[in-house]
């Protein structure tokens, strides 16, 4: 192995440029990093060159380690964006700069020179001032003179960054020869993914200095482990799916699981459908493939030598919305399709027209990443989902978007102060941080974020001024779950770690799939649950308990299947029976003082039209002073094999 | 026909337009301000220079060589040339350095510490004068216990040589500064990853960036310490022979009433900062030229 880099982390006052990359580049390979911009790729290949000193981790070169020495004695070459060619020396001078300083003699110079030369194209420019060369012929000194002096390692930063579209493919061409011609061992930092695909041997893709994902070209593209790699590539159809049994419900089609998924697999994935896996017909009997529903075509753009085809899925398959939130990017249940120009112009397809569409290939991606909303406004509630908040997200692999609350414009400063501190605070655990400001009703303004895009959590570190003192943090919360589906987090206390759950099965009862949610955070963070079960007598009145009889054998086969839910999955779960009225007991032991997470049910009227939460949720969260998650669930929702 | 149509044409116009700006009304307008402007910046800028050759070549040339190859009057041009060399050679390492440092690093108290660097320019070089005397003099913060010890820098050629120093600081700083700034960072880095150590670097690098602007500011430098009055007259003592620099010296012997003594020395003066300033419009020309 030629670059070896283990645990290399560099970080700035508040702020983690690059974070613990782990990365192995093979002897003559080309390898690629390739990610947006502030994705940490550049800061790696200074860290290597020794440019910018390293705040941990080993950096070793052909078996030495390196981090501890100046550039100089690295034995690297480094091409950067700007070319950076000594503008007062000659096209040779420059080319031989390398190795005047190694004093080689200059018959030896000048041969190496004019080969150099010879090779990039350059022949007969050696006299020339850079200034008097084009930007494509000054990369390619630039390159000449990074390898002349035949070093180990070349590294180049963005190089083509600068030119215009053409050039880039002329140089992308050259390059890719002189390292077949060369073999050096090379590393390109690039965000563009044609350049990536096109010159790497391996490819490793990067977000916020972290190493997302590393392999082969084709590999990302068609089988990516994660949601990220598989947005960030190409264009992708993510779906975020329901497991049952071993198969995928994907529209009309269900799918079976591909083998690293079992049926005991996580109840929820994302399926990825490359826009050129997806056949188009106009009528369903003549696809060669599952099909996967009909939509409208609502616009075609071409693209190089094919078309791209935005489809609406028809809304009234509604199982297909439903089983299908799709990715925000793309819009409520858009399909990209993308096929040769020459088919679609003989199928005779226009927009607006109707089409089935059929699923010729897809991937399954593990869901395990957590969408987190932070709600803070600067009060002390903050304060505590921050620290609970630390706890958390490195369990739940969370991406967290924070949204800073002011009720009032004078409260704008305050909020923003608020932001500006939890992102410091927030962001050494989570895998990712947004700060979003905004200024109106708690509760409003986290429905909006709510609608724009799926977030799995929502936690609520704010006040709510409209609120009676003793309902501050419920009736922010109590308003949310009101017409959102997604799980809430409400923080009344400080929690510094998890390691005791609480899991209410009665009555609000959890569905399987928040069980094994929090079975799995239990289980990262090493906790401990407990699954409560309330014998009733009643919901709050007497007159209530008769309403709703209690199914007392029901509920006992409840806990028992979550328990051993959460036994068979490796994680410390014991029951606990109390009886008497639900809420009370409810509210009696999870006050107790022994638990840090309080998770209950908030079950949802199935087929109405409101979300109208029921009263007994709406009092537990008036009254809780533990931090606690409320999951929404709705009978027969997932369906369970 | 087309063509030969649209080339008559063309020549048309082109008679037409010479017709017109010889009359356009600009021109007419611009007459009266450009010839304000010469009747006063006459006076003011031309004539002087005019009025110093004239009276330095008005007894005829054996007249001004027996005023110029005078002892005082050499001993004069020489100390001054002397000083003034001295004062961009090392001013040229000082400035150099300070500005690499101001441009390269940052470090608290960087803004007050570069406008300390530029207040020269602002002080008035007589109250320069006046305190390093208050400073190094015999009497002075330092100088009362440097004056046992033997070393009394005030009215001496050493004296000269600070006060110049001080006061044409800031033209070297301000002539290579703003170059170092502009110098990517990358330049260096690129030197570095080849194999190239920090002096080589800037010996290699960063120096050959710098040469117009060294350039620039040395020449600047040597100007303004020829002509460097105020502060010298009160560091020096304006002793003949010994500190009396060619600008003291016009002034003693014009209050002597040695008129061509003085024009003599003066002229000779003019005619070195003459050449100076030439060459620096000659030299920011063509480095203008280099950079488009």
């Amino acid at each position: 192995m030629s670059i070896l880099l283990e645990n290399v982390t560099k970080r700035l006052v508040n702020h983690t440029v690059v974070d613990r990359i782990n990365l192995t580049v093979k002897d003559r390979e080309f390898f690629v990093l390739l990610g947006p911009s502030g994705s940490g790729k550049s800061t790696i290949l200074r860290l290597i060159a020794g440019l910018t000193p390293l705040t941990s981790g080993k950096i070793f070169l052909h078996g030495h380690q390196v981090d501890h020495l100046p550039p100089q004695e690295r034995g690297i070459g480094y091409v950067f964006q700007n070319y950076s060619l000594f503008r007062h020396m000659t096209v040779a001078d420059n080319i031989e700069f390398g190795l005047r300083i190694r004093a080689v003699p200059p018959s030896e110079r000048q041969r190496r020179r004019e080969q150099l030369l010879e090779i990039l194209g350059l022949g007969g420019y050696g006299d020339r001032f850079p200034c008097q060369l084009s930007g494509g012929q000054q990369q390619r000194v630039a390159l000449a003179r990074a390898l002349a002096y035949s070093p180990d390692v070349l590294l180049l930063d963005e190089p083509f960054g600068a030119l215009d579209v053409k050039i880039r493919a002329q140089l992308r061409e050259s390059l890719k020869a002189i390292h077949q011609e060369l073999g050096v061992t090379s590393i390109l930092v690039t965000h563009d993914q044609e350049e990536a695909f096109e010159l790497g041997d391996r490819i490793a893709v990067l977000e916020q200095g972290k190493l997302v994902e590393v392999g082969l070209p084709e590999e990302l593209y068609q089988k990516p482990k994660t949601e990220y790699v598989a947005s960030f590539l190409g264009t992708a159809n993510l779906l975020r799916l329901w497991v049952s049994g071993a198969m995928v419900n994907l529209g009309q089609a269900s799918l079976p699981l591909p083998p690293p998924f079992t049926s005991a697999a996580p109840s929820q994935v994302d399926v990825l459908i490359r826009p050129e896996d997806i056949e188009l017909n106009s009528a369903q009997e003549k696809l060669t493939t599952t099909c996967l529903g009909y939509g409208e075509i609502k616009k075609v753009t071409p693209v190089g030598p094919g078309v791209k085809i935005r489809v609406t899925l028809k809304a009234d398959q509604v199982e297909f919305r439903h089983a299908l939130p799709p990715l925000p990017n793309l819009g409520v249940n858009v399909i990209y399709v993308v096929t040769s120009a020459r088919a679609y112009a003989q199928e005779g397809f226009r927009p607006g027209h109707h089409v089935w569409l059929g699923i010729r290939n897809y991937h399954v991606l593990p869901y395990e990443r957590t969408r987190v909303l932070l709600a803070i406004d600067g009060s002390a509630y903050q304060e505590y989902s921050l620290e609970l908040g630390k706890a958390l997200f490195p369990a739940l692999q969370s991406e967290v978007d924070i949204i800073g609350i002011a009720e009032r414009r004078s409260e704008q400063q305050k909020a923003q102060a608020g932001l500006v501190y939890a992102e410091r605070v927030v962001s050494p655990a989570a895998r990712r941080v947004r700060t979003l400001y905004r200024q109106g009703n708690a509760a409003d303004m986290i429905l909006g974020e709510l609608e724009k895009a799926p977030y799995d959590l929502v936690m609520i570190g704010t006040r709510g001024r409209r609120a009676p003192t003793r309902f501050k943090v419920g009736s922010t919360a109590a308003r949310v779950l009101q017409y959102s589906l997604t799980p809430i987090l409400v923080i009344p206390a400080e929690r510094k770690e998890i390691k005791n759950i609480l899991i209410c099965v009665t009555a609000g009862e959890p569905g399987r799939i928040a069980i094994l949610q929090t079975g799995r955070m239990a289980l990262k963070a090493q906790a401990k649950v407990t699954v409560l079960h309330v014998v009733s007598s009643g919901f709050g009145s007497p007159a209530a308990a008769k309403e709703a009889p209690v199914d007392e054998d029901g509920a006992k086969a409840q806990v028992d299947r979550a328990l051993q839910l959460l036994t068979s999955n490796q994680i410390n779960a014991v029951k606990k029976v109390r009886s008497g009225h639900t809420v009370e007991e409810i509210l009696a032991e999870a006050n107790s003082g022994n638990y840090d997470l309080v998770v209950t049910g908030a079950y949802l009227p199935y087929g109405h039209s409101s979300l109208l939460v029921d009263n007994f949720t709406t009092q537990i969260l008036a009254n809780i002073h533990v931090p606690m998650l409320v999951v929404r669930y709705k009978e027969g929702f997932p369906r369970s094999g | 026909m087309g063509k030969a149509n649209s080339s008559r044409a063309a020549t048309i116009n082109a008679a037409n337009d010479s017709r017109e700006r010889a009359f356009t009304p600009l021109r007419l307008r611009l007459v009266v301000p450009v010839t304000l402007l010469s009747l006063i910046m006459a006076p003011l800028l031309i004539l002087p220079l005019v009025a110093i050759f004239f009276f330095a070549g008005r007894g005829g040339f054996p007249v001004f060589w027996k005023s110029f190859s005078g002892a005082e009057s050499q001993f004069a041009l020489r100390f001054s040339l002397l000083i003034a060399t001295f004062t961009a050679l090392i001013n040229s390492i000082l400035g150099t350095a300070v500005a690499y440092f101001l441009a390269k690093y940052r470090f608290p108290g960087k803004r007050p510490l570069s406008i300390v660097m530029n207040l020269p320019v602002a002080i008035p070089t007589v109250v320069v004068g006046t305190s390093l005397l208050l400073l190094w003099g015999p009497l002075g913060l330092l100088g009362q216990y440097l004056d046992p010890i033997g070393f009394r820098p005030m009215f001496a050629p050493i004296g000269v040589l600070m006060a110049h120093l001080f006061v044409t600081f800031p033209y070297m700083l301000g002539a290579v500064k703003p170059v170092l700034e502009e110098f990517e960072v990358t330049y260096e880095e690129a030197a570095y990853t080849m194999g190239a150590g920090p002096w080589k670097t800037f010996w290699y690098i960063t120096l050959p960036a710098l040469k117009g602007g060294l350039f620039a500011g040395t020449l600047l430098t040597f100007a303004h310490s020829l002509g460097e009055f105020g502060a010298t007259v009160m560091v020096s003592g304006n002793l003949r022979l010994r500190t009396q620099t060619a600008p003291l010296y016009i002034f003693a012997q014009f209050e002597a009433g040695n008129i061509s003594a003085a024009n003599a020395v003066a002229a000779v003066l003019a005619l070195i900062s003459f050449i100076i300033f030439l060459i620096l419009i000659r030299f920011s020309e063509t480095e203008q030229k280099r950079l488009l």
